[in-house]
This record gives structure tokens, sequence and C-alpha cells, in this order.
């Protein structure tokens, strides 16, 4: 208890030194939790994205189709698949699909796109894409009668084809046995404005039996994408569905050797898992960087101080103080140190993303990473997280300052006494 | 020459040289003499004559080339590092010229310190720095820390840290060499007053005629070696 009065009091010889120190040491960390916090905006962003577009929190395929989308790559008949899926307790909605290439054709324009059939109702239970319309609605299967004649495209295909809402486009597509053309005359009823490139720019969406007709599937289906339950919707049931391998594990009854084979969204979206996977080294390297500048500042202050007092050291050692006790309270001077300057730093951090939070960043509509930020990032403050990076940083400035602990308590007092 | 019974300390043919630059340096050469228990010695001679050096030696804060020295019957050359820094806090106390007390700590903790050192309770080592700090005249100022105290209340400070151990040996590395006279006479009294009521033995360095006055005995010291020894009392 001793050592820690006298460290405490040592720190404030020279205040304008210590709170220099201090400061510098704060700033960092306030970078830290602040930075920590947009990041966690940012991926919370993509992975929610992700998790409400098309890809769901996982998806069902034909083992290969995820690797060729090959469209005689079909899983099991859909009605006894879909039944089983939704025993699952894990399994909160579950959304059959269809998937295949098609040319859409108006006038003498024409593209190819990609054409998904879905279910509206199922899709609205999965993701919240559907909702994402600039003009227009969604699929309606009451209103298209049995026939089902109706599509949403993107908002950005329909201006480079120049369709407006209500237009008849031609939807032509391959049968998958016989490679016959089969084409339909589709009304557009809504443009999608997802920031899912591939909605936005290259799908032609149609109810489910209209893609099975184009593609001359029958009753089979290429994909069911699943919404699982988290602790947050089923306390009892839900998973971590940031964990690629717990929802491996969760979904692994659903696979049927041979016919069906579950995936994770990290698995469907490589790019998005890789990145979540690097967020984690580039906290690290930003911690690094910035606590290696202020390292330079701590063992220069803390040099400085110990410098000063040799005498003082000396005079300690002569008193009879052993040379760990000395040690001691230079390391509880610059752990006061780090934690006058860190704990401040790390309010202040918090502050500012809860600030940030409350405003939120906006990018612009044609800013993308993955995905388009058409919503603002929102920094997620974590009061753990802002107390573990000033706990991390207090720990990191009582490591450099061990040298200066070893060398107080080296000093030689006769050596020392003698030359003053 | 065997030690006087009553001797706290001897020295047999004592040395200490350095390694300079210019070649080495015998800061003290063949030097035997008893340090008698109870008694004021003063260790005089001119700078650079190894009273320093002495009394650093005497004090186990340096170790001598060749020699020995034994304090209250130990041999210093047979101690570890951690046996000499416990012998120092246990029964030797120090006063410097100046520079003698830790600034951010108050007269009461500077007195408290070897104490805490020694592990006693706070209740135990706070009654006797308040009783030694009275003794020395500071009864008043014990919350005050040294820079707000004068030089003679500084070094007063230091001499109740050094008797707050109830040690065998003060050693005093010139202590009124930075103290005006009148306030170096008030000291020696008081230390003087201190080693009759306790009998602690004091041992100053000093080329200060008036300190010299007050000892039982004077060492005179030349270029490391006795030159002379003159009995007072």
């Amino acid at each position: 208890m001793e050592n820690l009065v006298l460290a405490w009091r040592n720190l404030w010889r020279n205040p304008r030194r210590t709170l220099l120190t201090a400061a510098a040491l704060g700033l960092g960390v306030m970078a830290m939790v602040a930075s920590d916090a947009y990041m966690e905006g940012v991926f919370g962003k993509i992975v929610e994205t992700t998790a409400n577009g098309l890809t769901g929190h996982a998806q069902l395929h034909a083992p290969g189709w995820q690797q060729t989308r090959d469209d005689q790559l079909r899983l099991p008949p859909a009605e006894a698949l879909l039944a089983r899926t939704r025993q699952l307790p894990v399994v909160r909605a579950a959304a059959p699909r269809t998937w295949g290439a098609a040319l859409l054709a108006i006038g003498d324009r024409n593209r190819s796109v990609q054409l998904l059939g879905v279910v509206p109702a199922d899709e609205a239970k999965v993701g919240r894409w559907p909702e994402r319309l600039a003009a227009g609605r969604f699929l309606d299967p009451s209103a298209g009668g049995d026939m089902g004649g109706e599509v949403v495209i993107g908002a950005p295909l329909a201006k480079r084809l120049e369709i407006e809402l209500d237009t008849r486009v031609v939807v032509t597509a391959a049968d998958v046995q016989t490679g016959e053309a089969r084409s339909e005359l589709l009304k557009v009823v809504g443009l999608l404005k997802s920031s899912d490139p591939l909605l936005d720019e290259a799908a032609a969406v149609v109810l489910l039996p209209v893609g099975q007709r184009l593609l001359g599937l029958g009753g089979s289906i290429h994909e069911v994408a699943l919404r699982l339950h988290t602790p947050q919707t089923a306390p009892a049931l839900g998973i971590d569905t940031d964990d690629a391998a717990e929802i491996a594990r969760a979904l692994a009854p659903l696979a049927v050797a041979g016919q069906v084979e579950p995936i994770a969204w990290h698995t469907a979206q490589p790019l998005v898992a890789e990145m979540m996977k690097m967020r984690s080294s580039w906290m690290f390297i930003f911690l690094g960087l910035i606590f290696m500048v202020i390292a330079f500042v701590i063992v220069g202050t803390m040099s400085m101080a110990m410098l000063e007092r040799t005498w003082e050291f000396a005079l300690l050692r002569a008193l009879g103080t052993p040379p760990l006790r000395l040690g001691a309270v230079v390391l509880a001077e610059s752990a006061w140190l780090g934690l006058v300057g860190a704990l401040p730093g790390a309010l202040a951090g918090y502050g500012l993303a809860a600030w940030l939070q409350k405003i939120g960043i906006r990018y612009g509509e044609n800013v993308t990473m993955i995905i388009s930020f058409s919503e603002p990032i929102r920094p997620v403050p974590s009061a753990s997280a802002a107390l573990q990076y000033a706990l991390v940083f207090s720990a990191l400035t009582v490591l450099v300052s061990a040298v200066a602990a070893f060398r107080a308590g080296r000093v030689e007092p006769a050596l020392t006494l003698r030359s003053r | 020459m065997d030690a006087e019974p009553s001797a706290v300390a001897t020295l047999r043919d004592v040395s200490r040289h350095y390694a300079t630059t210019a070649g080495p340096v015998k800061a003290l050469d063949g030097v035997t003499m008893d340090i008698r228990r109870g008694e004021v010695l003063a260790i005089a001679g001119p700078s650079g004559s190894g009273k320093s050096t002495l009394l650093g030696l005497v004090g186990a804060l340096d170790r001598p080339t060749g020699g020995e020295i034994c304090v209250e019957g130990r041999n210093l050359a047979q101690l570890s590092a951690r046996e000499a820094a416990i012998l120092r806090r246990d029964r030797i106390g120090f006063v410097f010229q100046a520079y003698n007390l830790v600034p951010v700590l108050t007269a009461l903790e500077n007195v408290e310190y070897v104490m805490v050192l020694q592990g006693r309770s706070k209740t135990a080592r706070q009654q006797r720095a308040r009783q030694i700090l009275a003794e020395v005249g500071l009864g008043e100022l014990v919350d005050r820390r040294p820079g707000e105290l004068s030089g003679g209340q500084q070094q007063r400070v230091a001499v109740a840290r050094a008797l707050a151990a109830e040690p065998a040996l003060i050693l005093a590395d010139e202590p009124t060499a930075n103290l005006d006279s009148a306030t170096a006479a008030a000291l020696l009294d008081m230390m003087v007053a201190l080693n009759r009521q306790h009998g602690t033995t004091f041992v100053f360095s000093t080329h200060d005629p008036a300190v010299m006055q007050r000892a039982d005995r004077v060492v005179h010291l030349r270029d490391g070696r006795i030159s002379s020894e003159e009995r007072r009392s």
C-alpha cells in the first residue's frame, strides 16, 4: 500500500510532464476505443446486410451448386425438404428459390440476367431485401393470377434498359432438361434498390412457379435460404450466427449425402467472412502502431524521471530498501500514469463513439465496400471494450517501464552518493 | 590487533582503491581502527582524505579492496547484498550532507520509512516517529514536506529517521556542511544530547572544527591513512 501511495505522489512531482504524457496516452486510447466502435458498426452493418440480403444466415443447396451454379444440381423435392427444414428448432424461416440464366428483353434492347424465383411471403421472413424498392411493389402471388406474370428488377438495370414500371418485358430461359427456350411476357411491378449489386444490376425476380416453369424444373428448387434463431430471438435455441462452425453444427441434421449441403453465410459470402477475419488483425496492427508512438513518450518520461531521482534511489538503497521494492515503486508509478491517461481516454473514446452513433456517419449512397452504405454507419460503443483498451494500455505502459524499474533497483548507493 | 569488547565496529588494514583513467587511486590505504559503542567519533581531514569512503565502507554501502570490517561482530565481506541491506536497515542510520529526505513524503512519513521496511505496524511506527520528531524539536511540523522545512529542520528530520530504527551506529557524512554556524551548532548539540540520552554511537565525517570539538574522539585522515588520533573526553 505504501508503494502505491509513494508512486502516486512521485507521479505528481512534475505535473506538467505527467499531464502531457497522460494526454498522449489518453489520445491513443481514445483513438482505439472510437476506432473499435466504428469497426464494430461497419462490420455489424456488413453482417446485418448480408443476413438481411439474399444470403440469409445460411443456405441449402445440392452439393457442388455453390461452386458451379449448374442448373442441373437441384435439391430433392421441395415440399418434403422445406417441411424437414422448418422442423429444425434453430430455423426461424426458410425460403425456397430457383436460379437460372435468362435474357430480359424489351423491344430491341436486351440483357442477360439471373432469373430468381421466390415465394414472397417466405422471403419476407428470411430477409429485408424485398422491402428495398425504389419504386412500385414486390411480387404479389394474388395479383398476377395463376400465371404469376410479374417481375421485379433492379432500378439500375431498369434505367440501363429504359424500362419503367408497368412495362411488359419478355424473359427467356432455357429448359434445364431439354435446352428448349421458354419465354414469358411479364409486367415490371417493382424496381429494387437493395444495396446488393447482384440484385440491383443483374437479377430478374419472379414468383417461384414462374421460375420453375421457365427453367423446366417441375417442382424442384435450387436453394433454400435460412434465417436462424439467435440468442436475442430465442435465448434457449439461438446460436451465434457470426460463428460459421456453430451454424454448421446446428444445420448438420439437414445434410443428406449427395443431395443436400448446408452452408453458412461465411461460405456463401467468402469475401465478407475474410473481411471479418481481417478486422482483428487490423485492430491489432493499429494498436501496435499507436502504442509504439506512445511507448517512446512513456520511455522518455520515465527515463527522465528516473535520471532526476538517481540520488534519491541511492539514498533509499542506503536506508535498506531492497532493489525489488524500488523497482515495484517505479512500476506502480507507471501503472498510475497508465491509468491516469488511459481511463479518461477510454471515457472520451466511448463518449465520441456514442455521439457518432447518435448522429451516424453518412458516406453517400455511391460508396461501396462489398455492399453499398445506403444507410449511415453507426459506431457501436462498448464499455467493456473501452475498459479493456484502458487496461491493455496501462499494462503496456508498465511493461515499457520495466527497464527503468530495473535500473532504479540496480543503483549503486556508494557510487552515486560519492559522485554527488 | 584484537577488537575492543565494547567496539561497535572494527576496521583491520582496510583499503579501498579505485581504478580511474589517470591510474589507481588509493582512497583508503591500510586503515585499522575501532569504533566504540556509545562514543561520538569525528573522522576529520581535508577533502579527498577518504572520510566519506570510510563511512561508506562501515555503512556496508561499499566493499573494501582489502582488509576486514566487522559491524556488531559481523564480517561485512561475508554478507550478501540482501543481508547488507538488512544490516543497514536495522543497525545503521545515515545522515548525509544534503538531499537527505524523500521530497514527496512528510516529515513523519520520512521518519516512518525505515520502520515500514522493517514491517512494523502503522500504529507502532507512527507513535515512534512522532516521539522522535518531538525529541528533535519538530513535534509541530510532522505533516510538513521537506520543501516546507528549513535546511536545519530537514537535517533534524534526517537524524530522527536515522534514530527511528534504534540502530547501533549512526553515520553522518558532513551533516553540518550546508548549514549556517548557529543552525549547525544547534544540530550538533541535539545529536550529542541524543547520543547521551540513547547511547547510540555517532560517527561524523567533517572538516569543521566545531564538530571536532564536540566529539569524544577525533581520528584524522590524510591521503587515505590515519595520520593522528586525539581523545577529547
